[in-house]
C-alpha cells in the first residue's frame, strides 16, 4: 500500500515542478578556468584536483557571460545567518575588538512580553559599494513627483519569463511588478552591451519613463560607471553608490527578542529582530538608494518605510546609519516597531558588553538536554524543544555560553579559555568531525584534527577539539555538510 | 556516501555529463535559490569542481546535485536579509496558476532549511535517508522538518 500523500504534499510538488520548467536554462559552454564564486571556493575537498588546463564545451551557441554574477558579489558581502541546517553562535567579544564598538546603535526599548535572546556584532569593511552601480534619478519633491532607481550590473540577460515587453533604448526590455512594493513601483529590465539594466520608478508612467530612459547616456565604455546625468531632463541625478568598494568600516549589530513561544518561524509567536548598522567613510549606500523610492524622508535626509508584508520599519540615514526592525511576519504592530526604531541609541561598548552578559546568563539558564564529559572540560546542549545552546564548561573555571540562540538540531561554537581556542560541536544526528579547512568539496569527510574527543548522549554526538595554534579557521562537518568557526568569533 | 540515487555510468565522458545534467542541475539550483542568475553561477561552479575531480568521482549526477546544494546553502547564509529580499529582479515571474504561485510565494516565506528539505524531498524525490546524509542530520529530524514546513504552508496559504 502506498504512502497517503497529502494534498500540500502534492501542491508542493506540482509547484517546483512548474517553476523548474518555467526557468529558461541555456547551457553555455563549458569554460575549465572559469573563476568559482566563493560559494564553491569554501567547499573542501579531499582529493587532488587535476591540472583545470583549458577545457571549452561548445554545446550551445549561445556563450556564458559570467564575469560577476550575483553569487560571485553577494557571496563576498557579509550576512546574517538565518538559522539554517547548522547553527553557528558567534559574537565577537575580544578586548580589542570591543574598544572599537563604542557608538553601536541599539534598542533601548522594547514591549514586556518580548525577551532578548540574542546580542552579536561584528566590524567589517564597508559595503556601500553594491552589485554594480545604482543611480537614483528623480525630481527633488519626492517620489509623487516621480524617481526612476537604475540597477547595472555585469549579466547575461537574464529577463524575465511571462513579463510585458516593451522596448527602451530601442531594445526589447520586459515590465514587472517590482519585487519589492510590487503595487506603486515596476520594474523595467534589459541586456545592454554586456551588463544587465533594471529600472523601477514610482510615481512616473511608463512613456514617460521610457522616454527619460531612451535619453539617457553613458558616462564611458565602461558600462558600470554608470548613465551621465540629462543637462535637458527634469529627472536630476539624486545619488548613486560607487561603482568600487569605498574605504571604511561598517559596524553592525542584531538583538532578538522572542515571546515565551521562541520561535523563529514566520508568523509564530511574537519575534523582533532590530539589525543596525554605522558606516563610516563608505559614502551613499545602495540601501539608501534602494529606500528612498519608497519611504518617507524626514529631516536630514533620514529615509523611513513600512513593509506590512513583513511587519519590517526600515530607516536608513545618508552617512551610511541603518535600522531594521522586523517581526518576522508576527503580530508585532507598526507603532511598536516605530517605538523600537524611536528607541535606538548609540551605546558605548561596555553597555553593549552588558547586555550580552545578561543574555549569556538567560541562554545559560535554560535545562540542560544532554551533556557530555570530553578531556577537561563538559559541554552541554541546553534549552528547549524550539532552541538549543551549546555551552563549555571548562575543568575549575566558569561555564560559557553564546550569547544567540541556534535553532536547528547541529550546533557548533567556538570558545576561547585563557590561550586555548577550543571548536565544540554537536548534533541529534551524525558525530561531528572539525577539521582544518581545505579548498573544495570532498567525497570523504575530511580527518579530524589530531586530539579531537567524541562522547555520545543519548541521540545527541559530541565532538571537541582544542585548535592548533596557527589555524584561525576550521571546519565543522555533519556528514557532508559544512560550516565553520573562526577564532576572531569565539565565545570567551 | 554522497547522495546518488543514479546508477553510476562507466566511462561516461565529463563532456557527456555536462550536456546530460546541466539543465536538471540549474533547476534545482533554482529551486534552492531563487534566481536563474544566481542558479546558473553555482551549477558552472560545481561542473568547474567536477571537472577537477572527474577521475575520483564514480557518480557525478550525484556529485553534482550534492555540490550545487551545499553551495546553494552556502549563498543563502552569506546572504543578508536584505539581499535574500532583493534577490528575484531576473525571477520568472507568476506561473498563472493562483494556486501554484500563492504556494511558491509561501515556499520562499519559510525558514531556509525548510524550503532546502522541501525541494529536496519534492522536487528530487528523495528519500529522508538521502536528504540526512545530505544535509548532515538524522533521518527523524528530515521527517520533522517536512512535516513542520507543510504544517507551516498550510497556515500560510490559508490566512
Amino acid at each position: 500500500m502506498s504512502p497517503r500523500r497529502e494534498p500540500m504534499a502534492t501542491r508542493v510538488r506540482s509547484t517546483l515542478r512548474a517553476k523548474a520548467d518555467q526557468v529558461t536554462v541555456r547551457p553555455g559552454p563549458f569554460d575549465a578556468d572559469r573563476p568559482v564564486t566563493r560559494a564553491a571556493e569554501a567547499m573542501p575537498l579531499s582529493l587532488t584536483p587535476r591540472s583545470r588546463g583549458r577545457l571549452v564545451l561548445g554545446i550551445a551557441a549561445v556563450a556564458v557571460v559570467a564575469v560577476l554574477g550575483a553569487a560571485a558579489v553577494v557571496a563576498l558581502r557579509r550576512g546574517s545567518d538565518d538559522g539554517g541546517t547548522t547553527s553557528t553562535a558567534a559574537s565577537t567579544t575580544t578586548t580589542e575588538a570591543e574598544s572599537g564598538v563604542d557608538g553601536v546603535l541599539a534598542p533601548s526599548w522594547s514591549p514586556d512580553d518580548l525577551t532578548l535572546w540574542a546580542v552579536t556584532w561584528e566590524q567589517s569593511p564597508s559595503d556601500s559599494a553594491g552589485i554594480g552601480l545604482e543611480q537614483l534619478f528623480g525630481r527633488g519633491g519626492g517620489t509623487a513627483d516621480g524617481a526612476v532607481h537604475v540597477w547595472i550590473q555585469y549579466g547575461e540577460g537574464g529577463l524575465p519569463v511571462g513579463a510585458s515587453p516593451t522596448t527602451v533604448r530601442g531594445i526589447q526590455a520586459d515590465l514587472v511588478p517590482a519585487k519589492e512594493f510590487p503595487d506603486t513601483t515596476s520594474t523595467l529590465s534589459w541586456y545592454e552591451d554586456d551588463v544587465n539594466v533594471s529600472a523601477s520608478f514610482v510615481g512616473i508612467g511608463l512613456e514617460e519613463t521610457v522616454a527619460f530612459l531612451d535619453g539617457l547616456t553613458w558616462r564611458s565604455d565602461d558600462r558600470l560607471v554608470g548613465f551621465a546625468p540629462q543637462s535637458s531632463g527634469d529627472l536630476d541625478l539624486l545619488g548613486e553608490t560607487s561603482p568600487a568598494p569605498a574605504g571604511g568600516t561598517v559596524l553592525s549589530a542584531r538583538f532578538l527578542y522572542l515571546d515565551a513561544a521562541l520561535s523563529l518561524a514566520p508568523g509564530e509567536g511574537r519575534q523582533l529582530e532590530v539589525h543596525t548598522t554605522t558606516a563610516t567613510g563608505g559614502g551613499i549606500s545602495s540601501s539608501y538608494l534602494r529606500t528612498w523610492l519608497h519611504a518617507d524622508r524626514g529631516e536630514d535626509g533620514v529615509l523611513e518605510s513600512y513593509d506590512p508584508r513583513y511587519g519590517t520599519v526600515r530607516r536608513d540615514w545618508p552617512d551610511g546609519r541603518r535600522l531594521w526592525v522586523d517581526a518576522n511576519a508576527t503580530a508585532v504592530d507598526r507603532a511598536t516597531l516605530v517605538r523600537v526604531a524611536d528607541s535606538v541609541e548609540a551605546v558605548a561598548a561596555g553597555e553593549l558588553t552588558q547586555l550580552r552578559e545578561a543574555v549569556r546568563d538567560r541562554v545559560g539558564g535554560q535545562d540542560l538536554v544532554a551533556s557530555a564529559e570530553l578531556g577537561d572540560a563538559r559541554l552541554e546542549v541546553r534549552g528547549t524543544s524550539a532552541m538549543a545552546i551549546l555551552c563549555l564548561q571548562p575543568a575549575g573555571g566558569t561555564r560559557i555560553c553564546p550569547a544567540d540562540v541556534a535553532f536547528g538540531s547541529s550546533l557548533s561554537t567556538g570558545f576561547v579559555v585563557g590561550d586555548t581556542w577550543y571548536a565544540a560541536a554537536v548534533s541529534s544526528g551524525v558525530t561531528p568531525v572539525v577539521s582544518r579547512p581545505s579548498p573544495a568539496l570532498p567525497v570523504t569527510v575530511p580527518e579530524p584534527l589530531p586530539g579531537s574527543e567524541a562522547a555520545t548522549s543519548g541521540e545527541w554526538s559530541f565532538t571537541l577539539v582544542a585548535v592548533p595554534a596557527g589555524l584561525d579557521t576550521v571546519d565543522v562537518w555533519y556528514g557532508l555538510h559544512q560550516t565553520n568557526l573562526q577564532r576572531s568569533q569565539a565565545e570567551e | 556516501m554522497l547522495l546518488d540515487r543514479r546508477a553510476p555510468v562507466p566511462e561516461v565522458s565529463f563532456e557527456v555529463v555536462y550536456e546530460e545534467e546541466y539543465e536538471a542541475v540549474t533547476r534545482l539550483a533554482y529551486l534552492l535559490v531563487r534566481s536563474r542568475e544566481v542558479a546558473e553561477e553555482l551549477t558552472q561552479d560545481a561542473f568547474v569542481r567536477l571537472y577537477e575531480y572527474f577521475d575520483a568521482v564514480v557518480t557525478p549526477a550525484g556529485w553534482l546535485r550534492t555540490a550545487v546544494v551545499r553551495m546553494a546553502i552556502t549563498w543563502q547564509r552569506r546572504q543578508d536579509l536584505e539581499r535574500r529580499r532583493l534577490a528575484g529582479t531576473f525571477d520568472p515571474g507568476a506561473l498563472g496558476e493562483p494556486e501554484l504561485d500563492e504556494t511558491w510565494t509561501a515556499i520562499g516565506r519559510l525558514r531556509q532549511e525548510r524550503q532546502t528539505v522541501l525541494v529536496l524531498r519534492f522536487y528530487e524525490d528523495l528519500s529522508h535517508r538521502a536528504i540526512a546524509e545530505l544535509l548532515g542530520c538524522s533521518a527523524a529530524t528530515v521527517r520533522s522538518r517536512t512535516r513542520r514546513a507543510l504544517a507551516d504552508l498550510r497556515r500560510e496559504v490559508s490566512r
